[in-house]
């Protein structure tokens, strides 16, 4: 009896310290992907894990017992049941948490993202931003998962929401510029009138329409003739101006007011909107007066173009396009909410 | 038999439907200021009409100082000088905004309709239709200013003279030149000379009447003395026929014919007119002399 016990204990002693060696590997390794914190640089532990098991594997194979005499003292009380014991308890959130991580590109860009569980938009709702310390990413951690990987739907502000699948061990890292697709911008463009309102202390108000239901996204008052860029800032293609230049001169504009028309389009008021702007969406714009009744007005349901050009044409009746009657409220408040001038 | 009480009746009715102007006094014409741009118009919303009303006080004010022949008010008046500012129906993209001035209504004294030609001056040219409205008050002022900057020598001619000014006047000579007197002193129309007017002559002859359109030269003021008739007729201002065109050799001819006392002045009209550098109220009336080329002989 006394004389197997050791036996027992040296029995592939250095095969179970291999394997101890690579559970903390491989446990470091998944802290610092999915938490962002580890013992050490993950390299250098498993550097360390693979000379060790080559020194020792040589070592058998020389026939030297002295080293193994050593090692089965040291890890006596690494037995095998303990090393299942730490793996199954390492394996169980390693296949049920995961992570998402939202690369900074270019490093230093302020991100703001939001993620929640594809099948579940009204459910709980994780935020994060990195405005304090712009040179960072985001991460996402404890984000459940299954081992069959979970949907999650990830909005990044400047960026189309997008549905994402979240695997164990591996998760999810991606870089927005890269991976997700800008989120859209639309254009208005007001005719004289409309530009005259908005010089005059008149307001813009931009909704989503969605059937009979009206909700505004945007609102602002320049205070200066300007075309209305609303979502994300968004450079204007050269190749719009020939457009804007023919659609003036069908309408009999001298050249020097074409291209007086032109330099105000091209320089717009940004409008940041409430909801990120995507495909399919039904978007109204209206100029309206200081006193809130519509001067121009334009419908557009978005595409998939990046941005969207809207002319605005003049409004003949004095109700909004949901057949309410147009209201002082939406210029009003324009002030009260400080939209960016 | 018609009754007493008829005959006061008939008498009054007619003083009601036929307003004399007595001598000196100016007719009036209502100044309807109309603030038509439709865009301009709903982007004042509720203050348009305050714009408008400010408006019509600096056009009424520069209508009575430049051509105060006539007495402009907004009171109600069967004479309308309507000035519209813009179109009900807007325009292109970049349009013009211009004043549009006529004059509409009724002659009180002959009951015919007053119609006039149009003038149009400029408020906002094209180039400038989507400048800012700014303030109403700047607005108003705005439109104060653009009106006087007007011609004003073509809306006279083209439009005031369309009003008549008086209904009566005399011819105090038939050669060798006529010479009418109308029932208005320099001051009263603070007009200078010479002013071109026009008078609706009329001939009674034992064959019928006759009417002439004589155009005149306002050049002097009568100033003879002698008779009662006469000296009703001091200062007041004399006109002597205008020189050609257009030819009225013929009508002055059909003038000189007939007696002064069978001649009627139905109307004068004013179809050029001069105003006096100085302060009509500081006007030294000049007596018992007829002062002007051309005039008074």
């Amino acid at each position: 009896m006394n004389g197997s016990a050791p036996a027992r204990t040296t029995e592939h002693v250095l095969l179970r310290a291999l394997l101890l060696l690579l559970w903390i590997a491989f446990v470091n390794l998944w802290l610092k992907r999915h938490l962002g914190f580890g013992w050490d640089d993950p390299g250098t532990i498993s550097i360390i894990v693979a000379a060790v098991g080559t020194v020792l594997y040589l070592l058998e194979k020389a026939g030297r017992k002295e080293p193994e005499a050593w090692w089965a003292n040291l890890f006596s009380w690494l037995d095998l049941p303990l090393l299942l014991l730490l793996y199954v308890a390492v394996a169980i959130p390693m296949v049920l948490f995961s992570s998402v991580t939202v690369l900074g590109d270019p490093p230093g860009s302020a991100l703001t993202a939001s993620l929640t569980e594809a099948d579940q938009p009204a459910g709980k709702m994780k935020k994060l931003d990195n405005l304090s310390d712009p040179n960072k990413g985001l991460q996402f951690s404890w984000v459940s998962t299954s081992p069959l990987g979970r949907s999650y739907r990830l909005s990044v502000a400047g960026y189309l929401p997008q549905t994402v699948q979240v695997f164990p061990l591996l998760g999810l890292t991606l870089s927005p510029r890269r991976d997700l697709r800008p989120s859209l911008s639309v254009l208005f463009r007001p005719g004289a009138d409309g530009l005259r309102t908005l010089a005059d202390g008149g307001c813009f108000v931009a909704w989503r329409e969605q059937g009979d239901q009206r909700t505004e996204i945007a609102t602002g008052k320049p205070d200066r003739k300007a075309s209305l860029l609303v979502g994300n800032e968004q450079a204007i293609p050269p190749t719009l101006f020939e457009n804007w230049r023919m659609e003036l001169a069908a309408q009999q504009l001298k050249p020097d007011a074409i291209d007086s028309r032109i330099l105000i389009w091209k320089a717009p008021y940004r409008l940041l909107s409430a909801i990120p702007l995507e495909p399919q969406m039904t978007l109204v714009g209206e100029v309206q007066t200081r006193e809130g009744a519509p001067m121009m007005r334009a419908r557009v349901t978005l595409g998939d173009e990046r941005l969207t050009d809207v002319p605005m044409e003049a409004v003949s009746d004095t109700t909004t396009p949901s057949g309410h009657a147009s209201s002082e409220s939406a210029c009003a408040a324009a002030d009260l909410k400080g939209v960016p001038r | 038999m018609i009754s007493k009480r008829c005959l006061l009746i008939l008498l009054g009715v007619f003083c009601v439907a036929v307003p004399v102007l007595r001598a000196g006094e100016k007719p009036a014409v209502q100044v309807i200021f109309d603030f038509a741009e439709k865009q301009y118009r709903r982007e004042l919303g509720t203050n348009a009409p305050g714009v408008e009303r400010h408006a019509l006080e600096l056009i009424l004010s520069d209508l009575n100082r430049r051509a105060p022949f006539l007495r402009f008010t907004s009171e109600p008046q069967s004479a309308v000088l309507r000035v519209r500012l813009g179109s009900p129906s807007g325009g292109g993209e970049m349009h013009e905004v211009n004043f549009q001035l006529l004059v509409e209504g009724t002659d009180p004294v002959s009951g015919k309709p007053l119609q006039s030609g149009v003038v149009r001056w400029s408020f906002r040219p094209a180039s400038a239709y989507d400048s800012p409205l700014g303030s109403p008050e700047g607005l108003a002022a705005e439109i104060g200013l653009s009106f006087q900057q007007g011609d004003h020598l073509d809306l006279v001619r083209k439009v005031l003279s369309a009003v008549p000014i008086a209904h009566d006047g005399t011819l105090v000579e038939k050669d060798p030149i006529p010479v009418w007197v109308i029932p208005f002193t320099q001051g009263d129309l603070c007009m200078d000379f010479p002013s071109r007017l026009k008078i609706i002559d009329e001939l009674h002859t034992d064959v019928g009447q006759r009417s002439h359109e004589l155009n005149v030269e306002a050049n002097g003021v009568y100033g003879s003395s002698g008779s009662t008739a006469s000296a009703s007729l001091q200062n007041r201002i004399l006109s002597t026929p205008a020189e050609p065109p257009p030819d009225q050799s013929i009508a002055l001819t059909d003038v000189r014919s007939i007696p002064p006392t069978s001649n009627k002045i139905l109307a004068v009209y004013v179809l050029e007119y001069h105003r006096l550098d100085l302060g009509c109220e500081e006007l030294i009336k000049p007596a018992g002399v007829v002062s002007g080329g051309g005039g008074g002989q």
